[in-house]
């Protein structure tokens, strides 16, 4: 192998590596705001009753309640949702790490999901607040999917 | 990893996805948590800094209900009074059911 595609397997190596661990942070911090802050008229609360966690969840939700009132509200109500789906890219992009056909093909249909679910939000299909601020923050993210991936490439071929 | 073992693991990654999202959805609230919503809302009325008033969990409160739609709730709000000094309040609160939509208050003490 010679020094370039060393590089390259290498790189390929620490970004799956960077990228698992940046997509659990993204899952678990948006899981911690719905925990902490949301209403717990939510299904996962009736989950968390239903599985006996409920009050360890309140015990959190007690001690971390006042921090509601510093926050700013599009954290707390649209970020999460954000940070979901940059998880489900990052995933989707360690699944096709080598094959930026199929990569597109999965990113659109998680795109056209996430952007589904708000729009079906809008006309009361499905249930849940349409926000748009969860709109912005999904082209965002998206965005910035997009042009990470197309450095990534333009990368790549330099080497 | 094949091309058909990836689209499988991709499938599986969009459904555990949804399954996350679905459970960040609201669910139909009951009689007793609408009669709670209820109460904190006149509760609030009558705070000197509603924004500030901090209510527990609805797992946390007794809401007890008796005939004619009627429910009594016995509990406690976190609020800032006029000197930004946090204080406590317990409250007794009775609220009547009369459609689904529509509910009124019949009774509110502070103590």
């Amino acid at each position: 192998m010679n020094m370039k595609a060393e590089i390259l397997v290498y790189s390929n190596k620490t970004r799956k590596v960077l990228k698992i661990f940046w997509g659990l942070t993204n899952l678990i911090i948006g899981g911690l705001i719905y925990i902490i802050w949301r209403k717990d008229t939510l299904l996962m609360f009736s989950w968390f009753n239903k599985i006996g966690i409920s009050s360890e969840i309140n015990m959190i939700r007690n001690e971390y309640k006042d921090f509601y009132f510093f926050i700013p509200k599009w954290v707390i109500m649209s970020l999460p949702n954000a940070l979901w789906f940059n998880c489900g890219l990052l995933f989707l992009s360690i699944i096709w790490q080598n094959n930026d056909e199929e990569k597109i093909i999965w990113f659109v249909i998680l795109f056209i999901i996430a952007l589904g679910i708000e729009i079906g939000q809008l006309f009361h299909i499905i249930s849940g607040v349409y926000d748009k601020n969860d709109m912005f923050l999904i082209l965002g993210v998206m965005l910035f999917t997009i042009i990470f991936e197309l450095l990534r490439k333009v990368n790549e071929d330099k080497l | 990893m094949n091309n058909s073992y990836k689209h499988f693991v991709s499938v599986i990654l969009i459904v555990i996805l949804c399954i996350l999202g679905f459970g960040s959805k609201g669910r139909d609230k009951t009689d007793k948590e609408v009669a709670f919503i209820t109460c904190k809302k006149y509760v609030r009325e009558e705070l000197k800094l509603p924004d500030s008033a901090i209510f527990p969990n609805y797992e946390d409160v007794e809401v007890t209900d008796s005939k004619s739609n009627i429910y009594e709730i016995v509990s406690y709000v976190q609020a800032l009074n006029y000197y930004n000094e946090k204080i406590s309040l317990e409250y007794k609160c009775s609220v009547k059911k009369i459609d689904k939509k529509k509910w009124i208050l019949i009774n509110l003490n502070f103590y």
